[in-house]
């Protein structure tokens, strides 16, 4: 057993005196895969995809306070003796994949069983031509005789110095779940070994999904922040109160996107969704007829309009619109189509269910409490979330389908309309 | 396979008997003998867009007025 005390204070001299240059080298950018924590469980087999071999490096950097020993090549530890000096200091494990000896092995389950972490890059060579080997079963070995939990992580090897890597780490994955004790150990570590594969490249994935949701500071979305800024200090001037339909205050945050569907009774609607939701980057559709001032159509395109000809079959509107709530924006719309004053909510225009379905996104439906004088606090009705994949499941939605939710939208607006009206004391 | 049969398909799946399918001809007209309006042009374009893999600009919407102008459009877009 190697000098545990030599190897901390060894690592935590090289992470100190290195993570400057590390982080300059590869500036990581860590996603998470929902239900993943961004440190290391207590003892774990970290199992990554092989790009590089700064890939050891990069996870010094991203869990700086855990000391993971790695598996590495023999051919590492040939080239010299200050080099394997140095591999050995900070925790390596050596593996000698061309002599059929499994002492890395015993090595790795007696780490993992006193409570320590082993890091596998189980392609065990980098790879050629941009193909990855396929993974070999020593991890999943390891895994099963040690239970210890695998945490899977994907790294996209993109390292230099104007270049930025990213990383995604994935909730641990426990061995037990998938044992079947009707097939032999052979066949369990072979089937163990494809599902670790899928997992850590299932990451890539989330790396592509996350980083198309927009992102905290942007350019353009200047505009729209300071519009929300000023947004949010009209919630108070304006009164504007969030409720739920039973009359209590509303709390619940709104995470991802979604349309928020509301009434339509008077111009300014938008602002007071805008106000009530400030919290968020708000989309919202604009009929044509609105943005034909050159001048007007800049400004709400800058806070987030989209237009849409509500005569013809705006595609580019409704694909843009799509887009926005894929990328985790909100998304409001006035589904009636157009202002009625009378406050009736009897027909609404399908094409936001369209677009929820198109998208996969809940629509919110809120109604929005008609005041007589500008003194009146404005209450707002959040209604429960309708979720298109409730109705409907199959690859293309029929118009049956749209029809079922466009009325279960309807009647949701109706029961927040009927609670506003029931509400004492506004 | 065609793509005329392939999109008479997608045209059941979306319409869902409201449309009887074995009416519809290559000469038949979308608003007229179809009897789509604009957010069922809408309904179908999506689903020829998951189907075929291709995108609609809104160009595309002004030359459409019989099925084949739709196969044609398909056919084009394909095939880039």
């Amino acid at each position: 057993m190697k000098n545990k005390l030599f190897i901390n204070l060894f690592l935590g001299f090289t992470k100190i005196t290195g993570i400057l240059p590390a982080y300059i080298f590869m500036k990581p950018k860590v996603y998470l895969e929902d239900g993943a924590k961004r440190s290391l469980p207590k003892n774990c087999l970290l199992i990554s995809n092989h790009k590089s071999l700064l890939d050891f490096i990069l996870y010094l950097l991203i869990f700086p306070f855990s000391t993971v020993h790695f598996l590495m090549a023999e051919v590492l530890y040939n080239k010299g003796k200050f080099f394997s000096f140095l591999l050995n200091s900070w925790g390596g494990i050596k593996v000698e994949r061309t002599e059929r000896n499994f002492s890395f092995i015993a090595e790795s389950i007696e780490i993992l069983d006193n409570g320590g972490k082993v890091g596998i890059f189980p392609e065990s060579r980098l790879p050629i031509n941009g193909k990855p080997f396929p993974f070999t079963t020593s991890a999943a070995f390891i895994a099963m005789h040690s239970n210890a939990p695998i945490v899977p992580v994907y790294t996209d090897g993109n390292y230099g110095l104007f270049k930025r890597a990213s990383v995604c780490i994935g909730k641990p994955i426990y061995v037990s779940d998938y044992l079947n004790n009707d097939i032999n150990e052979q066949e369990q570590i072979e089937h163990l070994t494809s599902v670790i594969e899928e997992k850590v490249y299932k990451l890539k994935e989330q790396i592509e999904y996350k980083s198309s949701l927009h992102p905290l500071l942007s350019f353009k979305s200047i505009p729209m922040d300071m519009a929300r800024l000023l947004c949010s200090v009209l919630l108070p001037i304006l009164r504007i109160r969030r409720l739920t339909p039973e009359g209590v205050k509303y709390n619940k945050k709104i995470r991802g996107g979604a349309i928020i569907a509301a009434n339509h009774t008077s111009f300014v609607d938008p602002f007071v969704v805008g106000v009530a939701f400030w919290y968020r980057r708000m989309h919202f559709l604009v009929a044509e007829i609105v943005m034909k001032n050159k001048l007007r159509a800049l400004l709400l395109k800058g806070i987030g309009a989209i237009k849409i000809d509500r005569k013809a079959a705006d595609i580019e509107a409704i694909t843009n619109s799509v887009n926005k709530l894929k990328q985790g924006y909100l998304l409001t719309v006035f589904p009636q189509g157009e202002i009625h004053r009378d406050d009736e909510i009897d027909s609404i225009k399908s094409g936001v269910v369209l677009l929820a379905l198109r998208s996969s996104t809940p629509i919110i439906p809120i109604h929005i409490m008609p005041r007589k004088h500008w003194y009146n606090t404005r209450r707002v009705i959040v209604g429960n979330a309708i979720n298109p994949k409730d109705f409907c499941s199959k690859k293309f939605p029929s118009t049956t389908d749209i029809k079922n939710i466009t009325d279960a939208l309807i009647d949701e607006l109706k029961r927040c309309k009927s609670a506003n009206n029931d509400v004492v004391g506004g | 396979m065609n793509t005329f049969e392939r999109l008479l398909k997608v045209f059941s799946a979306v319409f869902d008997g409201e449309i009887d399918t074995k009416n519809i001809s290559l000469n038949s007209n979308l608003r007229q003998d179809v009897e789509i309006n604009s957010i069922g042009l809408l309904y179908m374009a999506m689903a020829i867009e998951e189907e075929f893999g291709i995108k609609f600009n809104n160009e595309d919407f002004l030359n459409i007025s019989t099925i084949s102008d739709v196969v044609n459009i398909i056919e084009e877009k394909a095939a880039i």
